[in-house]
């Protein structure tokens, strides 16, 4: 039988962090007089309560998960950190239901930005605050996992991305407290060059804060209705996208850059396909408005960078509502909010380095049907990849593929039309938040969905987010018995 | 009699031309709209109500399993966020009474999307495709149709779901009381009573205006009772009574 505890100390001492978190939106609300701070420290407190009580009764000898437990660990601490974040949406003067508040919740910890809120020019700052909060953390989570856990997991090749300094499979936990403390710093760094560049480009404090928080974290929570596009400045539009191309990139190429390795991140071939990737659509997106939309070269460049780079990250913030730019743009931004950031970053989708490793694969076929007696390996940065890996990544491929028909056919069944479903539930499991169609494009919203239809899409944020196989693994007697 | 026939035929057919042809077609950049609630909007000096649709009343509540939520509001803020997305101007055709309108927002009847969003219903004179698309809402169940809500037509006749007011009272819309303490006594316009009244009437400069959620400076507004300042539960009686939206005022007799 799998023993819990382990997973349950480590959601314990990480809500612990996040009740303390809590207190900076009721350290604000209080300072503007705002009754909603009672919210969040009722909720701090609860978290905190629940933490600390887990942290004491789930105390162990062992440092170290095996991997069954990591699998474990993987998916009941976004199960039970998004149930604890949802505790202020609910409590608040909104006073959100509880599918509301766990959808928000969800969106916010796993990077996705689908919300159910209206009004945001109009609500509290501690709210707008705590919605960013949670992208940050979620960001900084999933870097982490990435680094320290996952490839240990051998999910949908993920096992290229061992670090070679941590090749032993155990130890996993002091792994990621000691990559922790790295990535928090680099994280500050980013967070508090955007909060002063958008600062200065004219944004108050608040709405800099969050969209730095935001920005970093891929997550495209914005404090307005109109999103990035309410304020209609190319520069703060500009500022936004290089932080959301940089979100992208992994961060353990800007760790190894501070301790002055700063070939990794020019040599990094997944890198060099992310920013190729990137680039192309936003030339071809930005010739399609010149030429189709009658917009000048300066102003349809300046609306397809921000929105390709906002889509393709899974940021998900909108400039304007690209749904009106005809189909090519529609069809590009829907297939390319699949594809998604690099390994290791903050970024959602599939991942950039599947696509590469499908690519080198099929390469090699090719050329070894032209020359049936000739050895060509496919490689991946430099260094061979492994059939383990490209069977890995195929599997992943027809489990992401089976899981999106399912939630677009259950989105479908509860009366959603079928660019409403097939939307959504492709915005949920790459993590980006705006659907297309009227209803949840960029200019739509959540709120209006029935709660079947953002239970669906709440799983499909967390299968999503966990690169599918960590949930359908709970699934399996074989992983309960041992 | 060809004389006969031609003056009957222009007889007939005026009128159906008059009412078929708007009376003239507004062309306003998003910028320059402003949204009073789910299907009225303010641009250039006027106030529009959209054809063919009903929206919640900005204090109205709709119950989804037993959670109340403000749906009213929801529909203004959706409302001015599809405004706040689109690139071209917004395109509205004037009835000839001047009042209404049938607004598309790049090629899209803002109506149908409210009406498909389920943040609205089509009133009973609406065109067919406009019933299509509540019926389609209502399958869907989608927006005020995943739970049971008072037809705005009804609630402005003071019908209420059960326990409705007591939400509104409860949730503190917007913060501010919207009576004074004159004389030591606490005053009111008894229909200020009821929390679900947001639309705030002042006197500016002479002129009764009224206010709604979303119109900028509202949450620091205080009304003044003495000075005939009062609540209304809706644009529609603050017009009725004889206020104007800020953007086109009117002097106090």
């Amino acid at each position: 039988m799998l023993d819990l505890r382990p997973i349950f100390l480590t959601i314990g001492m990480l809500l612990t962090i996040l009740a303390v978190s809590m207190l900076i939106p009721a350290a604000v609300d209080f300072a503007v007089d705002n009754p909603d701070w009672q919210a969040f420290a009722e909720a701090c407190g609860i978290t905190l309560f629940s933490g600390i009580a887990m942290v004491l009764s789930c105390r162990t000898g062992s440092n170290d998960l095996s991997i069954r437990q990591a699998f474990g660990l993987t998916a009941f601490l976004w199960v039970f950190l998004t149930l604890f974040a949802s505790l202020p949406f609910m409590f608040c003067e909104l006073g959100l239901s509880f599918t509301d508040a766990y959808f928000e919740a969800m969106s916010g910890i796993t990077t996705t930005g689908s919300t159910v809120l209206t009004g945001l020019d109009d609500l509290p700052p501690g709210l707008l605050l705590w919605r960013g909060i949670l992208q940050w953390l979620g960001g900084l989570g999933i870097i982490v996992m990435a680094l320290s856990i996952l490839p240990m997991l051998r999910l949908g090749g993920m096992q290229m991305f061992r670090v070679e300094a941590f090749e032993t499979e155990g130890k996993m936990l002091p792994r990621a407290a000691q990559l922790s403390a790295g990535i928090v710093l680099i994280l500050f760094f980013f967070t508090g060059a955007l909060i002063l560049g958008l600062w200065l480009a004219g944004m108050t404090g608040l709405e800099a804060v969050v969209h730095a928080l935001t920005t970093i974290a891929t997550g495209g929570y914005s404090t307005s209705d109109g999103s990035v596009g309410h304020f209609d400045s190319a520069l703060i539009e500009g500022i936004i996208t290089v932080g959301m191309v940089v979100g992208g990139i992994p961060f353990l190429l800007f760790l190894k850059l501070v301790r002055g390795d700063g070939r990794s991140l020019l040599r990094d071939e997944q890198v060099h396909w992310y920013l190729g990737v990137m680039g192309s659509v936003m030339l071809a997106v930005t010739a399609w408005l010149w030429l189709h939309q009658g917009m000048t070269p300066g102003q349809a460049f300046r609306y397809a960078s921000f929105n390709v780079a906002s889509i393709m990250t899974g940021t998900g913030y909108a400039s304007t509502d690209y749904g009106q730019w005809g189909s090519f743009p529609v069809g590009v931004m829907f297939f390319l909010m699949f594809v998604g950031g690099c390994y290791g970053s903050t970024a959602c989708g599939i991942k950039v380095f599947r696509f590469q490793v499908l690519y080198a694969s099929a390469r090699s076929q090719i050329r070894h049907l032209v020359q049936p007696h000739g050895v060509f390996i496919p490689t991946f940065n430099r260094r061979p990849i492994s059939d383990e890996v490209v069977t890995s990544v195929l599997s992943y491929f027809f489990i992401f593929g089976v899981v999106f028909a399912l939630l677009s056919l259950g989105l479908n069944l509860l009366g959603l039309d079928i660019v409403t479903a097939m939307s959504g539930a492709g915005t949920a499991m790459a993590n980006v938040g705006p659907g297309l169609g009227p209803i949840i494009g960029p200019a739509g919203n959540f709120q209006s969905l029935p709660d079947a239809a953002k239970w669906l899409l709440v799983f499909g944020m967390l299968v999503g987010r966990l690169e599918v196989f960590t949930i359908f693994v709970l699934f399996s007697r074989r992983f309960w018995r041992g | 009699m060809r004389t006969l026939i031609v003056l009957l035929t222009f007889v007939f057919l005026l009128p159906a031309a008059a009412s078929a042809a708007p009376a003239e077609t507004l062309s306003f950049d998003h910028h320059r709209v402003a949204v009073i609630d789910g299907d009225s909007i303010q641009a250039g000096g006027r106030v529009l109500q959209l054809r063919g649709i009903d929206a919640p009343e900005l204090g109205q509540a709709c119950n989804n399993g037993g959670h109340y939520w403000l749906c009213g509001l929801s529909s203004a803020y959706e409302l001015r966020r599809l405004l706040g997305f689109q690139m071209a101007p917004i395109e509205c055709a004037v009835g000839p009474e001047g009042a209404t309108a049938l607004c598309m927002a790049n090629g899209d009847d803002i109506g149908v999307t409210l009406i498909s969003s389920g943040l609205a219903v089509a009133t009973p004179d609406a065109p067919a495709h406009y019933k299509v698309a509540e019926r389609h809402a209502r399958e869907a169940s989608l927006g005020i149709w995943g739970g049971t809500f008072v037809m705005p037509a009804d609630w402005r006749n003071d019908e209420r779901l059960p326990g409705e007011h007591e939400f509104t009272a409860s949730s503190h819309l917007h913060g501010n009381l919207p009576w004074k303490i004159e004389n030591g006594e606490l005053t009111f316009d008894p229909r200020s009573q009821h929390a679900a009244c947001l639309v705030k009437g002042v006197i500016e400069d002479g002129r009764r205006v009224y206010y709604g959620p979303l119109d900028a400076g509202y949450d620091a507004l205080h009304l003044e009772l003495g000075r005939g300042e009062r609540l209304f539960c809706g644009d529609d009686p603050a017009r009725t009574a004889g206020w104007r939206h800020k953007g086109e005022a009117t002097k106090v007799n």
